[in-house]
């Protein structure tokens, strides 16, 4: 007699008890409850001193009012930590529900091929040895994917009871006036012992070691530090991106009850009125990045919100939003942009980056990408800002740019390919950045460049002349500022020339149909991103990890006897067209 | 010479930059006369096009473009189906030939990919047959980039609107 195993319908997919919708109601009424006790505070500390009353009460109303201020900023933390973390339990619960889903997918799916195979083998009298074989194989695969199964849903029960416990303990430790009064109110033991731990984010760590540090966590520990210190682990290099996200998501949604409870009431600062503005700016690229399709499958890459800092900069604060799975993805792009450039520009730039992505998977290998709007510098705030004229701000924002892109490259257990692209006063702040012996990238893109900064030749950056591209229109006035030739600007550019000769990069076609016929600052110098340019063409290629299928352009120069010469100017430009400035597709 | 040059571009720079932006100063009128001028021709150039398809589907919406500088530009676009029998390619050879006899003029053609640009009144006319979609053709127009002052170009409604054959 031959025996066929077939395995048992298992696991029971568990219920998942609670509401995600009900616990983000929760974790806003408790931002609102929070913000009393911060002005009540405020208050006390402002008015404890009374001029011209004296004697005893005087003296206890002064003691009182001394501790009150204190004391209600903690009470005000401390609910503002419970509140954060019912919003990360909001937010886990939520992806639980997802996984929970798929899990009864594949529950449904395993039961059909079980039922399918137990009509098979009840149909199969006098079946041959093959046929016998074929069941026998049918069962085991059918044995292992249960086996599958189980693990999974095992390890999502877990992630189910650690989310319960972490609130819970938050709730317990901001309970009675001890636990509100304490500096670590509302955050739990695992999270206050984690972030004592050597290689923690904060105190001077490496991306190595916050990455060492990120690996030796629990789940349940890297929930409670999450939940707890959403300011640090969302801007700490070396952290995977997906980190970064959970943490900076809560920081947005306090930002948008807490801020958005005060503009109702009319208590808004104009300092928080920037705060907020940048805050929904960064709402509104997220939302933007998760809601984009990609063409070429017709799923959805998801969003990141990598870097959420809305008071920075004096308000113009700074913020890294990213189209595409930064922590899996071959192939990831960090745009770095110029002038004029604030956090209320998110939503805008995010959907620039809609365009790097899509032309990079359109027009790629088919390798996975990532696409990421960086201003994680001061970026200076117009032409008409001295700051414009010098190289300071590119200079300190090419540290902060290498920093990040080493985080970047710390926090992935792989090499993904990567690329820094700059536009205009970004393209200097990229050269700074890529002048730095370690840079972690490994292409490098300056478009519409005013100037490369410190390097005068390509083989001054460190991926080397062979991985510089450089883009520009033949009528971009900005980038006819930087310097070539024996003569020079003067001190109008910032740097040599990129797309001259003397400077050796690789030039690639990027003039543009609108491009007008004198030199100007409008379609020639912000058209590098735009759809069905010849600009995103080459950059899509160049982020695709395909810089040698560029279409090449000839480099400017500057002969001794005339003014400097740009064989581009006479070309006539392309747009939407397939292989040379196509870069998706016109109807979906 | 180099120097005087070197001298001219240095005292036209401040000029430059400060009217650098390009900033339209009726971002909303002119936002709606490109609008207006796309849906006319691009409908115009679907009726023809439907004499050479058995379905012709188009729409319209703005896009976002530029960069310091924020702006908007109108992209139409549609999907025809081929008539039974009739290439893809085909179609793209025979819309192109019909909206010439139209009074387009022919700029770009290529075969493989079948693909075609045609140009009236400063407007780029793209006819192809896409590798997503190999199975219909494309037509697609886009208007110049219109800039306006922080804020107004993400506040243009980016959901798309039918453009019918006119």
């Amino acid at each position: 007699m031959t025996t066929i195993a077939v395995p048992a319908s298992e696991p029971q997919i568990a219920e998942l008890l609670g509401d995600p919708g009900g616990a983000e109601a929760l974790a806003t009424s408790l931002y609102k409850a929070a913000t009393p006790f911060e002005t009540f505070g405020e208050r006390a500390s402002d008015e404890r001193l009374i001029s011209g009353w004296k004697g005893y009460a005087y003296e206890a109303y002064r003691d009182a009012a001394g501790s009150a201020g204190p004391e209600h900023e903690a009470m005000h933390q401390s609910v503002r930590r419970v509140a954060r973390a019912v919003t990360f339990y909001a937010d886990t619960l939520q992806t639980l529900k997802r996984d929970r889903d798929d899990l009864r997918d594949r529950k449904q799916r395993l039961d059909a091929d079980r039922t399918g195979l137990l009509a098979d083998i009840e149909a199969a009298d006098d079946a041959s040895a093959s046929t016998i074989a074929d069941l026998q194989a049918r069962a085991r695969d059918l044995t292992s994917r249960y086996r599958d199964l189980i693990t999974d849903h095992d390890s999502w029960c877990r992630r189910v009871t650690d989310n319960e416990d972490q609130l819970r303990q938050s709730f317990a430790s901001a309970k009675g006036l001890n636990g509100a009064l304490s500096a670590t109110g509302g955050a739990t033991q695992d999270a206050t012992d984690a972030m004592n731990e050597p290689g923690a984010p904060g105190g001077g760590s490496t991306p190595a070691e916050v990455k060492a540090w990120w690996d030796g966590l629990s789940a349940e520990e890297r929930a409670a530090v999450t939940a707890a210190y959403p300011e640090t682990i969302g801007s700490a290099d070396g952290l995977p991106a997906s980190a970064r996200d959970d943490a900076n998501r809560i920081l947005l949604d306090d930002d948008l009850a807490t801020l958005g409870d005060k503009e109702a009431d009319g208590t808004l600062t104009a300092d928080e009125k920037m705060q907020l503005a940048n805050a929904r700016a960064a709402r509104d690229g997220l939302h933007r990045a998760e809601s984009y399709v990609d063409p070429t499958t017709g799923a959805k890459p998801g969003g990141t919100l990598w870097l959420y800092d809305p008071t920075a900069f004096d308000g113009d604060g700074r913020v890294a939003v990213a189209v595409g799975d930064m922590d899996t993805a071959d192939d990831v792009a960090v745009f770095t942009p110029g002038i004029k450039s604030e956090m209320t520009d998110t939503d805008f730039y995010t959907d620039k980056m809609t365009n790097v992505y899509e032309s990079a998977r359109y027009n790629g290998d088919g390798s996975s990408v990532a696409a990421m709007f960086w201003l994680g510098y001061d970026a200076p705030s117009g032409p008409t800002d001295p700051a414009t004229l010098t190289e300071g701000r590119a200079e300190d924002g090419g540290r902060r740019l290498s920093d990040a892109l080493d985080g970047l490259r710390a926090s992935r257990p792989d090499e993904a390919h990567l690329t820094a692209i700059g536009h205009s006063y970004g393209s200097t702040t990229t050269a700074y950045a890529a002048s730095e012996d370690d840079f972690a990238a490994d292409d490098v893109v300056l478009i519409g460049s005013p100037g490369a900064g410190p390097a005068e030749n390509a083989d001054e950056l460190s991926v080397g002349s062979g991985h510089v591209y450089v883009g520009r229109d033949s009528r971009d006035g900005v980038a006819m500022l930087g310097d070539e030739g024996w003569v020079g600007k003067g001190p109008i550019g910032l740097g040599t020339d990129p797309s001259s000769e003397d400077f050796g990069a690789t030039r690639f076609e990027a003039e543009d149909v609108d491009r007008s016929s004198l030199p100007n600052f409008g379609d020639a110098h912000g058209s590098y991103l735009d759809d069905d340019t010849e600009s995103l063409y080459n950059i899509g290629k160049i982020v695709d990890g395909h810089g040698d299928d560029v279409e090449e352009a000839e480099q400017s120069y500057d002969p001794w006897y005339s003014g400097a010469v740009d064989p581009e100017w006479d070309r006539d430009p392309t747009a939407n067209e397939p292989g040379r400035s196509e870069t998706g597709p016109d109807a979906t | 010479m180099k120097r005087l040059l070197a001298l001219s571009l240095l005292a036209v720079t401040p000029l430059m930059l400060l009217g650098c932006s390009g900033e339209s100063s009726d971002p909303d009128g002119d936002a709606e006369a490109q609008r207006e001028a796309i849906h006319r021709t691009f409908g115009s150039a679907l009726t023809t096009a439907g004499e050479h398809a058995s379905k012709v589907a188009g729409e319209g919406r703005w896009n976002l473009c530029g960069l310091e500088t924020q702006g908007v530009e109108y992209l139409a676009s549609a999907t025809v189906t081929p008539p039974a029998g009739t290439t893809p390619a085909a179609t793209v050879t025979a819309i192109t030939e019909a909206l010439s006899s139209d009074g387009w003029t022919t700029s770009k053609q290529k075969s493989q990919p079948p693909w075609a640009q045609l140009e009236q009144d400063d407007l780029l006319l793209t006819v192809q047959v896409e590798k997503l979609t190999p199975e219909v053709v494309t037509m697609s127009i886009r208007g110049e980039c219109i800039t306006g002052p922080d804020g107004w170009a993400t506040s243009m409604s980016e959901e798309p609107e039918p453009i019918e054959p006119s």
